[in-house]
């Protein structure tokens, strides 16, 4: 894969989830913070929430979260580690630097989290690489995706010609890999834009494999690094060179 | 397929935009939990995702509040006007999901914009008032306030945000 000098990835990931022993509770996950603080000393606890917005002579928010684990984050706010009942996320935000320090960062930290929690077996592996294209663009004009993608939403051209300009989407699909038995989660979607006078449009590669067949750390790093080359290629596949000329 | 300017406005869309089902037959409300379950699934990992779709959320907070008419509090309060949110726009801005994810936006009694943070006892309260002025405070419990000052600038906002950030996470 060529070399971006300004490559679009705004997160890096990878994604362990694991069978722990059964004893373990929300609560055992406090120890990591003894673990974690010196290089990661912001926690935040991550929520599967819902909120909630109520108009009226008062406006006022509520919401009802159920903590699902607890977030670690480094004094550059660049690098996040949870830690969670069902497995271990490592996250690399923008700057990316390289799949190696992500790799090696990831599986340092996954082995103080499988010997906290005892784990007993993988059950899902996931690399996953997020890329925000953001696209220059004149006031008052648009742009075509086509341009830049090879993988967007069509829509058809028989509908009228003012319905042919759309706004915010998402896109999500599920590709088999037959050869890994994994799966690649392909998400494209409009974001808001991080830059003035740009449109900002999200490629997500998430590829995983549930169940493994690993019996070692060893064999589980080399899933990774597969992972790792399958989504370069289909990096390559889905963009132009338009695209490419954005982020060179 | 052409997508226009403005389609990605802060102002213009909410994210996710399958965010509401008023489909009521098994088909429908079938597809909608499967797409919501496979988003949830799809942001539950991600950083990313899940600090663009808290800070949409705080934006419509925000944007709810342009529709306040003065006296909403039966006491005579100001509206929040239109310096008060683009500040409070700015604020959002600089947060990161650490703030984000204990955030409550208020409209404040004295004209303005309230952004409210609490961890456990740890409180901290930073207001864009009508008047232009972007002040805080962080208590912990029933602790004596501590002042958080800014010039407006960037800078100061990124600077109070860090302080907020360190006083809810320690």
């Amino acid at each position: 894969m060529p070399h971006y000098e300004n490559a679009p990835i705004t997160e890096a990931l990878i994604d362990i989830r694991a069978d722990l022993a059964p004893e373990v509770r929300y609560e055992d996950l406090q120890a990591f913070r003894q673990h974690f603080a010196p290089d990661y000393p912001r926690e935040e606890t991550r929520s599967v929430g819902e909120a909630l917005l109520q108009f009226g002579a008062a406006v006022h928010a509520s919401a009802k979260q159920t903590p699902l684990g607890l977030a670690f984050w480094n004094s550059s706010n660049n690098q996040v580690v949870q830690v969670r009942l069902d497995g271990f996320t490592f996250s690399r935000l923008h700057p990316y630097e390289d799949f190696e320090h992500l790799r090696d960062e990831a599986r340092r930290l996954w082995n103080i989290y499988r010997e906290v929690v005892r784990s007993r077996k993988v059950t899902r592996v996931a690399v996953r690489y997020i890329n925000q294209f953001n696209i220059p663009i004149t006031p008052g004009t648009s742009i075509e995706p086509e341009d830049y993608f090879y993988t967007f939403p069509q829509v058809s051209k028989n509908l009228p010609t003012e319905m042919r300009y759309f706004g915010p989407y998402l896109m999500s699909l599920r590709l088999f890999q037959h050869d890994l038995k994994g799966i690649l989660v392909l998400n494209q979607a409009m974001t808001p834009p991080s830059l003035p006078e740009t449109i900002s449009i999200v490629l997500d590669f998430d590829l995983y494999i549930e169940n493994p067949p690993v019996t070692n750390e060893q064999q589980l790093w080399a899933v990774f690094d597969r992972l790792r080359e399958r989504k370069n290629l289909y990096f390559e596949a889905c963009i132009t060179d338009k695209a490419r000329e954005l982020i060179r | 397929m052409p997508v226009a300017e403005g389609a990605g406005r802060l102002d213009a869309f909410e994210f996710p935009p399958l965010a509401e089902n008023n489909a009521v037959g098994q088909a429908g409300q079938a597809l909608w939990t499967r797409v919501n379950d496979q988003l949830g699934d799809s942001v539950r990992n991600s950083v990313f995702w899940t600090a663009t779709i808290l800070l949409n959320r705080a934006q419509m907070q925000l944007a709810a509040l342009a529709s306040l008419k003065s006296n909403w509090d039966t006491y005579g309060a100001s509206a929040p006007n239109q310096v008060a949110l683009d500040n409070g726009v700015r604020l959002l801005e600089h947060m990161t999901p650490i703030e984000l994810s204990v955030l409550n936006i208020v409209p404040s009694a004295e004209g303005g914009v309230g952004f409210c943070f609490a961890v456990g006892n740890r409180y901290a309260d930073i207001e864009s008032s009508n008047e232009g002025d972007i002040l805080g405070v962080k208590y912990v419990g029933t602790d004596m306030p501590v002042l958080i000052e800014t010039d407006g600038s960037d800078a100061s906002i990124e600077a109070a945000l860090e302080q907020v950030r360190t006083h809810i996470s320690a």
